[in-house]
């Protein structure tokens, strides 16, 4: 599996993902976006990076992001329907972590997922990350408000990279 | 007590407690907090963009004979848009329940004057006092996010703490009409 950050060119299909509603699942809020809608939002990307999840040969299965939330480095993935269970996000989260904590000087980095989200959560555990709390009606998700799980994980439990090497010669 | 929006003619009484004092916060706040008048002024006049979207609102805390004890604010947390206050209290008038009554005061006029569902506050682990504040006005603790606040050169845990609209039912202190 590869992470590949997303070029502008690159939109068309995050844009068809999103307004998808099959593809958002019952998780996440019913939010339409127009291309224009979207592509301002990737210039106006900040301290953020988008990539899309690609297997190896070339499919993209899904789209992962880290962003700042409240100055705290957060993520945020999701898997198309016919990729889940699969132990894809896990992966990708995996990667994005060892990025994360090989790139930059942060102690932690946070994600959040609906406690109803089984599948969401447990990815956030199988990748090391510890639960943290439940904050309450903190979304407004299909006409109701939804508690959000809140998961870290410290740069002292991550230790070394589990995925990405800390070198390029490594790979070699 | 009584709690009055912050005017420019009060950024005295910051300046001598919050921006001159390294020990204002005590041990769980930040010592980075000096500031002049001056650049008090400047800021009070010119909010930052950070303050203008959060839609930042300061109060100042007053006791019964006007004695100026403290101050709470409330603002946005962006960008998740969640309500949050946060409060403190002058040395001297602490541990006399005027945290607690400046929070109830706060929480009956968010939610008589905004549409929200929750109002939130963080507090780092070891300042039990305010945990109490928060407690007796009837917030919940949610969780406790490591490592999240940089005070005196370690990385510090917080305790998250919610009140929902449906827990607070009805006006504490305030009334509905004037």
């Amino acid at each position: 599996m590869n992470l590949r950050i997303v070029e502008k060119d690159d939109l068309s299909l995050l844009h068809e993902w999103e307004n998808d509603l099959e593809n958002e699942g019952e998780f996440e809020p019913i939010r339409q976006k127009t291309r224009i809608e979207l592509e301002k939002a990737y210039d106006n990307l900040k301290d953020a990076q988008w990539f899309y999840v690609e297997k190896k040969d070339k499919t993209r299965i899904g789209f992962i992001a880290h962003f700042l939330v409240a100055g705290e480095v957060e993520l945020g993935y999701s898997i198309v329907p016919n990729e889940r269970r699969k132990g894809y996000a896990t992966e990708a989260i995996k990667i994005l972590v060892d990025y994360l904590f090989l790139s930059k000087d942060v102690v932690r980095v946070q994600a959040r997922a609906d406690p109803e989200n089984f599948a969401s959560w447990k990815a956030l555990e199988k990748s090391g990350f510890t639960r943290e709390g439940i904050l309450r009606k903190t979304c407004f998700c299909r006409g109701a408000w939804k508690n959000d799980c809140i998961y870290s994980i410290l740069r002292e439990e991550w230790k070394e990279p589990r995925i990405l090497a800390k070198t390029s010669e490594d790979n070699h | 007590m009584n709690l009055r929006v912050r005017e420019k003619e009060d950024l005295d009484f910051f300046v001598e407690h919050h921006h001159n004092n390294v020990n204002f916060y005590g041990e769980h706040g930040s010592v980075m907090t000096q500031m002049s008048k001056t650049e008090a002024e400047k800021r009070f006049e010119h909010p930052s963009p950070v303050t203008t979207v959060c839609e930042a609102v300061r109060f100042v805390i007053m006791s019964k004979d006007g004695t100026k004890i403290g101050s709470i604010g409330h603002y946005f947390v962006q960008p998740s848009r969640l309500m949050e206050i946060g409060y403190d209290i002058i040395p001297s008038e602490r541990g006399k329940g005027y945290g607690t009554e400046a929070v109830q005061i706060m929480v009956d006029y968010l939610f008589l004057s905004k549409d929200i569902v929750r109002i939130q506050a963080v507090t780092n682990v070891d300042n039990i006092p305010s945990q109490g504040v928060l407690e007796k006005a009837g917030f919940v603790r949610e969780g406790t996010l490591r490592k999240v606040s940089h005070v005196r050169q370690e990385w510090d845990d917080v305790h998250v703490y919610s009140i929902l609209r449906e827990e607070w039912k009805e006006p504490k202190i305030l009334t509905k009409t004037a």
